[in-house]
């Protein structure tokens, strides 16, 4: 059945995907990735300010997985086990790129990992060829998951946490028509095949413990440290053994809260008073940022 | 369909409350925040901690001669207290190893300090600012907006669909008195469906709003 819907395509019969350049394209990428999602009966919900989660999409799927790709059981019980539906909510962050030399080079920062597996990447290929588009979804349990059954750490380097790690593994082989990332294949993730992984609901009736076990696949692949050309070989060793003696550092909430409490005296006590409240005030305008969201460089 | 301005209204009080707002055409919006798994603090992943110990940015230099903290919104510089101008963000603990290791604390800082862009030894939020859990999670409500001069009301009045409400949908009621201050009701309205409504507790400020539906633990 799935081989009937052709995904994505074109809801906009007056443009093509390409007559927008990377200046002018956020608005009608966002909006095609949108249509698209309509078609796969997803109600879709676009953020009233610009912030991390470009669309937030509700589904009703039986409990059971017996819902079609392009099905909602919006008031309906499942037509294969009569079971009631639930509602499933993914939080959709779309990156868009056009691809150079077949590479689809995108960045994610320590920000974007965020381990509510309902949070999903959508990654949108413009022009895999002059006529073809291409998405490729997946929770970021999912990506997670991937780097650690393809024994691939792009969270250790620096760059990863200065928020320039520019990804370009992603390739696309024109001659097979399929997308592999450093050689291990992406084709399950591909149109149709991300949205039925997405669909799935174990992630909602499970979700305390679908977190946790996110937390823990984030933990092994973002608790490593990489030097690249910015530190020493000393300097790599050292702090990947103080990494792993962190676990008993200040692994448990009370040695956390323990920590930041001694930080907060010890600021207070060794800054002058207009010096702690600009600290204070500063801690306070991030806190707003993240709500008001925008100025990514890069989305 | 573009929002009514007493839903805009509504939804610029959430946004200022820390509240993310997103709407379509069903005459409702959802509101999601991230927050902490146990105790419901807000959860913010543009707040940086360091990589190594888990302490939250404090947003200032530490000169390396005389070893004062100052405001990174100063204009010089140089330090305010001895004239140095080795000034660098680093991590407060002197107990992480950025300030024990004298190799890693020179390395770094020739990169700025661990809470410098540049020297990749910041991270996003890991930890909870009130209970240190390392667990988040999205948290959403869909919210239907309505303007009345009474407190009592008939589900019908609303119209609203029944069918389309979920367990989370609640109704925030903007009760407009003469001569009284604007106040707000708050139902969940899978409760009183076809019911007659009579909203008992009224607030004043649209913060208790928040603040029920994202109660933060303190146990």
């Amino acid at each position: 059945m799935t081989d009937e819907i052709k995904f994505p395509t074109n809801p906009f019969e007056d443009i093509q995907p390409t007559d927008f350049n990377k200046l002018n394209k956020k608005h009608v990428t966002e909006d095609f990735v949108e249509e698209n999602l309509r078609i796969l009966a997803w109600e879709v919900y676009s953020p009233f300010n610009d912030t991390g989660i470009d669309r937030i999409i509700v589904k009703n799927v039986c409990k059971n997985g017996h819902t079609k790709v392009n099905e909602n059981l919006f008031d309906k019980k499942c037509p294969v086990c009569n079971s009631e539906s639930i509602t499933i909510t993914r939080f959709v962050q779309i990156k868009t790129r056009e691809l150079k030399d077949y590479i689809f080079g995108f960045t994610l920062k320590p920000k974007d990992i965020r381990i509510d597996p309902r949070h999903v990447y959508f990654l949108y290929s413009d022009k895999t060829t002059e006529t073809q588009q291409d998405f490729f979804i997946l929770s970021v349990k999912d990506y997670l998951e991937f780097f650690i059954k393809a024994n691939s750490n792009p969270f250790a380097p620096t760059s990863f946490r200065k928020g320039n790690n520019k990804l370009n593994s992603l390739k696309y082989n024109p001659s097979m028509n399929k997308w592999s990332w450093s050689g291990h294949s992406w084709e399950s993730y591909r149109n149709i095949k991300g949205m039925i992984r997405i669909q799935s609901p174990i992630i909602d009736i499970n979700l305390k413990n679908e977190i946790i076990a996110t937390r823990k696949l984030a933990d092994k692949l973002q608790r490593v440290f990489s030097r690249g050309r910015s530190y020493d070989l000393k300097t790599e060793t050292k702090v990947n053994q103080f990494l792993n003696k962190k676990t008993v550092l200040y692994g448990s909430k009370n040695e956390i809260l323990k920590l930041r409490k001694r930080m907060n005296g010890f600021l207070e006590e060794n800054c002058d008073k207009e010096t702690y409240e600009s600290s204070l005030k500063y801690f306070e305008n991030i806190k707003i940022a993240d709500i008001l969201g925008g100025n990514d460089d890069e989305d | 369909m573009t929002m009514k301005i007493e839903e805009k209204s509504i939804a610029y009080a959430f946004i200022s409350n820390g509240v993310y707002i997103y709407s379509n055409e069903k005459g409702h919006f959802i509101i999601a925040k991230l927050i902490c798994l146990e105790c419901g603090e807000s959860w913010y992943m543009n707040l940086t901690e360091c990589f190594l110990c888990g302490t939250i940015n404090p947003y200032l230099y530490r000169c390396s001669s005389c070893h004062n903290f100052q405001s990174i919104t100063k204009s010089s510089n140089k330090c305010n207290y001895c004239e140095s101008s080795e000034l660098f963000m680093v991590c407060p603990n002197e107990d992480c190893i950025s300030n024990t290791d004298k190799q890693i604390l020179s390395e770094i800082n020739g990169k700025g300090g661990v809470f410098n862009k540049d020297s990749g030894f910041s991270t996003a939020q890991q930890y909870c600012l009130i209970c240190g859990s390392k667990y988040h999670r999205y948290k959403t409500y869909d919210i239907y907006i309505r303007s009345l001069k009474q407190e009592e009301f008939n589900f019908s009045d609303l119209n609203i669909n029944p069918k389309e409400l979920t367990e989370n949908a609640y109704l925030i009621v903007r009760l407009k008195k003469k001569n009284s201050p604007l106040r707000y009701g708050l139902i969940r309205l899978i409760d009183f469906i076809d019911k007659k409504i009579h909203i008992t507790t009224l607030y004043e400020n649209f913060q208790s709003i928040v603040n029920h539906l994202y109660p933060v633990s303190t146990s």
